[in-house]
C-alpha cells in the first residue's frame, strides 16, 4: 500500500530524514518508535502533505501513485488520514459543520452523493458514542476549549468517520490518561481490516500494549535502524534506545 | 432634475435648488431646514486632513453624475419580494426615499404610531418637534463651524440631509406598550438611475415601551446612487429597543448612514449591524445617555471585498453615572478593499461607575487590503471600568492545513475559517431568521469574492 524509498527531507536546510525506507502492506499495523528529534513527526507531516518540508531525494508511492505529487486534500481523498499530535483549535468553526464538510468532501471526491443532514446526524452520533465523545462537543467550535483528551478523541472520531485506508497516528497517546488511551486503542482496533493499514507513531509502549502492532520500527536520526515484531517493544521497554544507538555508532 | 458630472457639480446644483426653496414658514422643521441650508453654504467638503475623514476618501463621490431628487413617487408598488418572510413582522418599505406602509395597519397594537415622516409632520407636529433635531444640542452643532480653528470634521452630509425634508419612517410607541412582532423596514433603491436618495427616520419609545426593529438597505438593481440617511432613536426610561441593521446594497452604490441615539435612565439598547454593501459606505453612530443605569450593546461585522471601502464611526458619550456600553465589531477585508473603524468612548467627570468596552478585530484575507482601526478612550472620571482594543491578523496556515488534511479544499478551508472568525459576533444575533439571513449573505459575498481571487490558492 505504501512504499517509502530512501526518503531524505530537510527543514530550513537542516536534514531531518536521512534516507528512510519503509514498506507498509494492506492489513498491517506498523509502529514507529524512537527518541525525541529522530524525525517521527516530520515523517507524519510529509506523508500528510504539510508545507515547510523539502523532500531532497527518494520517493513515496501510495497505491501505485506518487504521493508527493498530491495536494494535502487530494491525499485525504485518496484515503490518507493523519491524527495530529497537536490538534488545532478553530474558533467559530462548528465541529458538526466541519465534520460534515470533511465527510462530504471525501464522498464527493469519490463521485458519491453528499449525505443529507439527518442521515449525517445519525451517523455522527453513533460514531461519537463509539469514541465516547460527549455529544455537546459536536455543537461547539472545533477543539475550542476541549481538554487534551477530548481533542485526541475528536481526532479518533474523525478517523472513525472518514474510514481511511491509511491512518497515521502521530503521538496520539501523548498526554492521555489510561481511559483515553483505551479509547484511542479501541478506535484503532475497530478500524483494523484486510484492506486498511495503520502507522502508529509513538514514544511509549503503553499504547502499543493495547494495539499490538504487526511490525515495529525504531527511527533514530532520520533513519530506521531496527525493525522487528511486537517483542521489540518489550525489548525497548527494558533496555531503552541506548543499546541501538550505541550499536549504530560502533 | 439636473444631471452633472464634475467637481461637486451635483452639490452645486443641489445648493442652487435650495436657494429657490428657502421658504419663510415658522414651523419647527422649516426652521431646522433653514439652519441647515445656511450651514451648508459654508461647510467645507470632507477632506483627509480632517481627523474624522483621514482614511475615507470622498473625492469620487462628489464627481458622480447624480440626479438631485428627494423622492420619486413613480413605480412604487409594494416590493414585498424585498422582505424576509421568515420573520412575522409589521412591514414598511422606503423606496427611493419615499416611505410606504406595507401590510395591515389594523395589526398594530394600540399606542403605536407607525407612519411616514411626511404624514407624521402633518399629524404629529408637536411630538415630532419635541424630538427631531434635539440630538443636535448634544452634538453642539450650531457653533462648531466658526468656533474651531482646526476643522476635525465636516457635517456636510448631515446638513445635506436636513436642508430638505426627506421622507422616511416615523415610529412612536406609547408608554408601557411592548410590540410583540418586530417592525421590518426595507430601504430600497429601485430603478437604474443614479440618484441622490435621502431619508430621515425617527423612532421614539416612551417610558417602558419595547420594540424590535429590523432595518435593511438594498438595491433593486445597480444604479450608482448615493443614499444619505439620518435616523434618530429616542429610548425612554426603562424602554428597550432591539435593532437589527443590514446594509447590503450593491457595489455600484454609495451609502452613508448616521444613527443618533439618546437613552434615558434604565433604558436598554441592543444593536446588531451587518455592514456589507456598497462600494463606499460610512456608518456614523452617536450615542448619548441622559439618565443613570442605561445599557447599550452595539455589535456587528464589516465586510470589504473587491475594492469596497467600509467605514464605521462610533461615538459613545457617557455623561451620566452607572451606565454600561459594549461595542464589539469584527471585519473581513480582501482584494484592494479598506476597512475603517473609528471607535470613541468619552466618559465625562461625573460619569462615575461607568462600564464601557470596545473591541475591533479584523482578518485580512489578502495582503493587498487595508485596515485602519482607531479605538479611542477618553476618560475624565476616576472610578470606571473601561477597555479598548483592536487587532488585525491573517488566517493561520496551521488551521488551513488541518482542514485540508481532512479533505476540504483550500478555498473552502479559507471560507470556513473566515466565516468562523465573524460568526463569533453573528452568533450573538437573537433573532433566528435574521441570523440565518446574515450567514447566507456572508456565504454569498465570500463566494462572489472567489471570482476575484480572494480565496484563490496562493502558491
Amino acid at each position: 500500500m505504501l512504499t517509502i524509498n530512501d526518503l531524505k527531507v530537510s527543514v530550513e536546510n537542516k536534514d531531518i530524514l536521512k534516507g528512510l525506507s519503509l514498506q507498509v502492506n494492506a492489513g498491517e499495523v506498523h509502529a514507529i518508535m524512537g527518541p525525541n528529534g529522530s524525525g517521527k513527526s516530520t515523517l507524519s507531516h510529509v506523508l500528510a502533505g504539510k508545507d515547510g518540508y523539502q523532500v531532497t531525494s527518494g520517493s513515496v508511492t501510495y497505491k501505485g501513485t506518487d504521493l508527493l505529487e498530491l495536494e494535502t486534500e487530494e491525499r485525504a481523498h485518496q484515503g490518507i488520514f493523519l491524527a495530529m499530535q497537536y490538534p488545532v483549535e478553530l474558533p467559530g468553526v462548528n465541529n458538526m459543520v466541519f465534520l460534515r464538510e470533511s465527510y462530504n468532501a471525501i464522498r464527493k471526491s469519490r463521485g458519491e452523493d453528499e449525505l443529507d443532514s439527518p442521515s449525517f446526524l445519525r451517523l455522527i452520533r453513533e460514531k461519537a458514542d463509539q469514541v465516547k465523545l460527549p455529544s455537546k462537543l459536536l455543537k461547539r467550535s472545533v477543539n475550542s476549549g476541549f481538554s487534551g483528551g477530548e481533542k485526541k478523541r475528536n481526532e479518533i472520531l474523525q478517523m472513525a468517520l472518514l474510514e481511511p485506508s491509511l491512518a497515521i497516528l502521530d503521538e496520539t497517546d501523548s498526554g492521555l490518561d489510561i481511559d483515553a488511551l483505551r479509547i484511542v486503542a479501541d478506535g484503532v482496533n475497530q478500524l483494523r481490516s484486510e484492506d486498511r493499514a495503520m502507522i502508529v507513531v509513538t514514544h511509549y509502549q503503553r499504547l502499543l500494549d493495547y494495539i499490538k502492532p504487526d511490525v515495529v520500527h525504531v527511527l533514530a536520526d532520520g533513519q530506521i535502524i531496527k525493525t522487528g515484531d511486537f517483542s521489540l517493544v518489550r525489548e525497548l521497554e527494558d533496555k531503552g534506545y541506548g543499546w541501538l544507538l550505541d550499536g549504530e555508532a560502533a | 432634475m439636473t444631471i452633472v458630472a464634475h467637481n461637486a457639480e451635483w452639490l452645486q446644483a443641489f445648493k442652487a435648488q435650495l436657494a429657490q426653496n428657502y421658504g419663510n414658514s415658522a414651523t419647527h422643521f422649516d426652521q431646522l431646514r433653514r439652519q441647515a441650508i445656511d450651514a451648508l453654504k459654508s461647510e467645507p467638503l470632507p477632506f483627509r486632513t480632517m481627523e474624522r475623514w483621514r482614511y475615507t476618501p470622498v473625492d469620487a463621490l462628489f464627481k458622480l453624475p447624480l440626479n438631485i431628487v428627494t423622492a420619486d413617487p413613480a413605480n412604487d408598488t409594494g416590493h414585498s419580494e424585498l422582505f424576509n418572510h421568515e420573520v412575522d413582522a409589521h412591514r414598511f418599505v422606503v423606496s427611493n426615499g419615499r416611505a410606504l406602509f406595507i401590510g395591515n395597519a389594523a395589526d398594530l397594537p394600540e399606542g403605536v404610531t407607525f407612519t411616514t415622516m411626511h404624514q407624521g409632520m402633518q399629524e404629529n407636529k408637536i411630538l415630532l418637534s419635541r424630538y427631531s433635531g434635539s440630538i443636535m444640542k448634544h452634538q453642539g452643532t450650531e457653533n462648531t463651524v466658526m468656533a474651531s480653528p482646526v476643522q476635525k470634521d465636516s457635517k456636510l452630509f448631515q446638513y445635506l440631509n436636513q436642508s430638505v425634508t426627506p421622507d422616511g419612517v416615523f415610529i412612536h410607541v406609547a408608554e408601557g406598550v411592548k410590540l410583540e412582532k418586530p417592525v421590518e423596514i426595507v430601504f430600497a433603491k429601485t430603478g437604474g438611475k443614479a440618484d441622490l436618495v435621502q431619508t430621515h427616520n425617527l423612532v421614539i419609545l416612551e417610558k417602558n415601551a419595547a420594540l424590535t426593529l429590523i432595518e435593511k438597505h438594498m438595491d433593486e438593481q445597480s444604479s450608482g446612487s448615493f443614499c444619505n440617511n439620518q435616523s434618530e432613536l429616542f429610548i425612554g426610561e426603562q424602554a428597550r429597543l432591539n435593532h437589527y441593521y443590514l446594509q447590503q446594497q450593491g457595489t455600484s452604490s454609495w451609502h452613508r448612514d448616521a444613527i443618533d441615539r439618546i437613552q434615558a435612565a434604565d433604558s436598554q439598547y441592543q444593536g446588531w449591524f451587518g455592514c456589507c454593501g456598497s462600494q463606499w459606505s460610512r456608518l456614523e453612530m452617536n450615542a448619548y445617555f441622559t439618565g443613570e443605569n442605561a445599557h447599550s450593546e452595539v455589535q456587528g461585522i464589516q465586510l470589504a471585498m473587491n475594492g469596497q471601502i467600509n467605514d464605521i464611526h462610533l461615538d459613545t458619550r457617557h455623561d451620566e453615572p452607572n451606565c454600561h456600553s459594549e461595542q464589539h465589531f469584527r471585519g473581513l477585508v480582501a482584494e484592494k478593499s479598506k476597512i475603517v473603524f473609528d471607535g470613541n468612548i468619552t466618559v465625562s467627570q461625573d460619569a462615575q461607575k461607568t462600564i464601557a468596552h470596545l473591541s475591533d478585530n479584523n482578518l485580512m484575507l489578502t495582503r493587498n487590503a487595508e485596515v485602519d482601526a482607531k479605538p479611542q478612550l477618553e476618560i475624565y472620571a476616576d472610578d470606571v471600568q473601561c477597555s479598548h482594543g483592536t487587532s488585525i491578523g491573517e488566517l493561520d496556515e496551521q488551521h488551513i492545513f488541518y482542514l485540508r488534511s481532512r479533505g476540504i479544499s483550500e478555498q473552502q478551508a479559507r471560507r470556513l475559517l473566515s466565516i468562523g472568525f465573524v460568526s463569533q459576533v453573528i452568533e450573538k444575533i437573537e433573532l433566528d431568521a435574521f441570523r440565518q439571513e446574515m450567514l447566507d449573505l456572508l456565504e454569498r459575498q465570500l463566494q462572489a469574492s472567489d471570482v476575484e481571487g480572494a480565496f484563490g490558492v496562493s502558491r
